[in-house]
């Protein structure tokens, strides 16, 4: 995926995470909106955090199994497309509301 | 799959079998030489094999699932034969002693041959270790794909 | 996160020890006309727990290997004790060529099976639209 497409996704993250504390009181516990939202944030990056370590690992000769870097990308990739699907997800819920709130 | 440890071991028996082929060459082209510069009649030569340890910089300090107990190999040295010479009773030859008896080298090419064939084997075997390892790399590559 | 990577996990270590097992395989091979040597392989240890019905690793040993948490097996690597050759060497070619073979072939398995598995979850995830 690019730098864009990313970068793009964490402004929506960060603008709807922007939005639902001034509109809407927030949760008590652990569920709390915007609470997962920044969350959901930060594990975009982190995500690409761990690909880049994955790959200069592999460079220096850090890690000298080549299985480990590949999954190290796929288990990045997965936890990107996850968090793609959590976004649509948040995204649905959010309008929803938006579109019934008074 | 790591890449460098497997090439390196198996690389070190190629030469280390490809030397010995050529000392055993040099036996059965020196069948027959009755002089040498040396003085006196070609001596049979061997390689004398060892294990060696793979270089340090294989390895970083995170190496999960190593032994130190992998070995490559190297050739540690290459002796003469000190067994005797052939005799043949040849009393025209120019090399022929006051017996009559010419010394011939002490290189049997029997034996010269089934070393060979030890040697092209064990080449052959390294070979493949390559060859499979490297279509296990490829694999891996296919990841997720 | 959220996704159970405990099967893929156990996948690597499967990959790991073949890995490591090639690589005794190419010593072996490698030091057949070596005076002395002894052939080195695995030894798989494998307990079953039988109370939670998973697999559990012995690790008793110091010298042995650690996978990865809650995978199925262990390994530590031993010196086989057949006896040696006139010069000491007990590398039996035709079992290291064999080992070769087989053991190419399971970690070609392993992959496959982690590459379906990986595949799957991606799958899972796309298709979990609105």
């Amino acid at each position: 995926m690019s730098e864009i497409k990313i970068d793009e996704i964490r402004r929506q993250l960060a603008d709807i995470s922007q939005k639902s504390k001034l509109e809407m009181p927030p949760e008590e516990g652990r569920g709390s909106f915007s609470q997962v939202l920044r969350n959901a944030v930060a594990e975009v990056n982190n995500d690409q955090v761990k690909t880049d370590e994955a790959i200069r690992d592999y460079l220096s000769g850090r890690e000298t199994n080549l299985h480990h870097t590949l999954l190290s990308l796929e288990k990045a990739d997965i936890s990107f497309k996850l968090m793609m699907q959590l976004r649509n997800k948040l995204l649905d819920v959010y309008n929803e509301i938006m579109r019934t709130s008074v | 799959m790591r890449l460098d440890t497997v090439f390196d071991i198996s690389g070190s028996a190629l030469k280390s079998q490809m030397m010995r082929m050529e000392v055993i060459s040099a036996n059965l082209a020196n069948i027959n030489a009755t002089s040498t510069p040396e003085g006196g009649p070609y001596r049979r030569r061997d390689v004398v094999f060892q294990s060696r340890p793979l270089p340090a910089e294989l390895f970083s300090d995170h190496l999960a699932f190593h032994d130190n107990r992998l070995q490559g190999v190297e050739v540690n040295q290459v002796v003469t034969d000190s067994s005797p010479f052939n005799r043949r009773y040849e009393p025209h030859h120019p090399h022929a002693g006051p017996d009559g008896y010419v010394l011939y080298p002490n290189v049997n090419v029997v034996v010269e041959m089934v070393n060979m064939m030890g040697a092209a084997r064990a080449y052959e075997a390294s070979m493949a270790v390559i060859l499979s390892t490297k279509s296990m790399i490829a694999k891996t590559l296919e990841i997720g794909r | 996160m959220i996704i159970d990577y405990t099967t893929i996990d156990m996948l690597t270590g499967d990959l790991d020890l073949r890995v490591l097992r090639n690589e005794l395989t190419a010593s072996n091979i490698a030091n057949v006309d070596t005076p002395g040597y002894k052939s080195l392989d695995l030894e798989f240890t494998r307990i079953l727990d039988q109370a939670a019905g998973r697999l559990r690793m012995m690790t008793t040993d110091p010298r042995h290997l650690p996978g990865p948490a809650d995978s199925a097996s262990g390994a530590t690597v031993i010196e086989s004790t057949f006896p040696g050759r006139a010069d000491g060497n007990n590398v039996q070619i035709e079992d290291e060529m064999l080992k070769l073979t087989q053991n190419s072939i399971k970690y070609n398995v392993s992959i496959q099976l982690l590459t379906r598995k990986l595949n799957g979850l991606k799958n899972a995830l796309m298709d979990a639209r609105r």
